[in-house]
């Protein structure tokens, strides 16, 4: 059982098997486009300014929490994960409690020695975040220098060492141009390869993200440089997201969320059980509930070209149910672009 | 396959597994599937250990679930081969 079919499986289910950890949001890159606040990922004010982050033992607590109430893949996302001193600790913790274990990195860290521990722990997946072709685009997005090289050796070493590795491109201004040779370097390196057009906001409000998203134009040039195909599908319905039916997120200070974009706390695990947090919580249930009964058959999603964030059209239109207003422009420009092709 | 009772079973790599409202999960890091398995077929999985042979996991199957011994002998015999279809066992 794999892709779509799978989701519908465990939407069904009502358990909390996928759950993102999210480790740190201290970063060694400073994307403009990321959706958490800048003031959390500079490591030189996170530390004195905010909350104090879970410890090892707690974090190691939690874990166990979460394979007692159920949860099967554990994603490990940050902020930068590696940034964590303890990150092989609580790895190895996982795997022995019986996770699929997924790390969210943006790989700079990922050294020969790392990448020999990485595949000795058995992780099922490493997501880096590939933010362009060249230096020059690399420090455009993510204001660092040397970053493009040192995270291309990264993939390689994952690579040697036969560790399944996705690579993922957030679709920006400044790096759309480079997206069908990342697909390249994916397709070299023996890695699928996703990108995304949908840049959301910070998670504290701040629009600045959004001045990054393509224009129009940008997306018709990428998506006949991608040799894009959107074809007819038999049977299409609205995609199933799994936030509250199957996934939730737990935050550096253990507030637990329904997904990273919908940051209502609906508890805190220093306070709450996880399990407690997941069954009892009102807000939880109400998700559930407006997303199992929401019609999967509408119009706007019957051809496919649609995607579907709840939180994203929860923050844009006011109703998780319905499709937001980027996620339409985005498949209009997609239907433009298909109506021309043919 | 021949002869499939008289062999141990071993789980094949790491695999990551729970059990969720009655039904188990196996997820395959290798392959990158996840494979679905009923309440008894969860519960053979977990008997697995690298040292049960497949006869030692009919008994079992017959003891905890009171099932009939011909009926289990079919139904595990299918199962582990699919089971080694899917790669997450290996026979020795």
């Amino acid at each position: 059982m794999s892709g779509s079919s799978l989701q519908r499986y465990l939407s069904s289910k009502k358990e909390p098997l996928l759950v993102f950890l999210e480790l740190t949001h201290r970063c060694s890159f400073l994307c403009v486009h990321c959706y958490i606040p800048e003031e959390l990922r500079r490591p030189s004010t996170s530390v004195d300014r905010f909350p104090k982050g879970l410890s090892t033992a707690e974090i190691t607590a939690l874990l166990e929490e979460l394979a007692a109430a159920g949860t099967l893949f554990l994603v490990f996302t940050g902020g930068e994960i590696f940034l964590r001193p303890d990150l092989e600790e609580i790895t190895a913790r996982a795997v022995e409690l019986g996770f699929a274990v997924k790390y969210y990195t943006n790989g700079f860290h990922i050294t020969p020695r790392w990448a020999d521990r990485i595949k000795a722990l058995g992780l099922y997946a490493v997501d880096i975040s590939l933010y362009g072709a060249s230096e020059e685009t690399y420090r455009a997005v993510t204001q660092i220098r040397g970053g493009f090289k040192r995270v291309l050796n990264a993939i390689e070493y994952l690579r040697q060492r036969d560790v399944r590795v996705i690579i993922k491109t957030p679709v920006l201004r400044e790096n759309v141009q480079d997206i069908p040779k990342i697909k390249e370097i994916a397709q070299s390196h023996g890695a699928m390869f996703r990108y995304d057009l949908v840049i959301i906001p910070r998670f504290n409000g701040d629009l600045g993200p959004l001045v990054h998203r393509c224009e129009d134009d940008q997306i018709k040039e990428l998506l006949e440089a991608m040799g894009a195909r959107f074809e007819p599908k038999e049977e299409v319905s609205t995609p199933t997201c799994a936030v509250g039916r199957w996934s939730a997120v737990v935050s550096p200070e253990g507030e637990v969320f329904p997904c990273i974009e919908m940051r209502q706390s609906i508890g805190n695990v220093r306070k709450q059980s996880f399990s407690v947090i997941w069954k009892d919580n009102p807000h939880m249930r109400r998700i559930r509930q407006i997303l199992d009964s929401m019609d999967t058959k509408q119009s706007v999603f019957s051809d496919g070209m649609c995607g579907h964030c709840p939180a994203n059209s929860l923050h844009s239109v006011g109703d998780m149910t319905k499709p937001s207003p980027e996620h339409m422009r985005v498949a209009n420009i997609k239907r433009e672009f298909l109506a021309v092709a043919r | 396959m021949d002869f499939i009772l008289d062999r141990v079973v071993c789980r094949h790599g790491q695999l990551p597994c729970r059990l969720v409202a009655n039904e188990g999960i196996i997820v395959s890091t290798e392959r990158g599937q996840a494979t679905v398995v009923n309440e008894v077929g969860y519960a053979l999985w977990s008997w697995i250990d690298g040292k049960r042979t497949g006869r030692d996991l009919l008994r079992m199957l017959c003891e905890q679930f009171a099932v009939n011994d011909a009926i289990a002998q079919d139904d595990l015999e299918n199962f582990l081969e699919q089971l080694h279809k899917l790669k997450l066992i290996k026979l020795f």
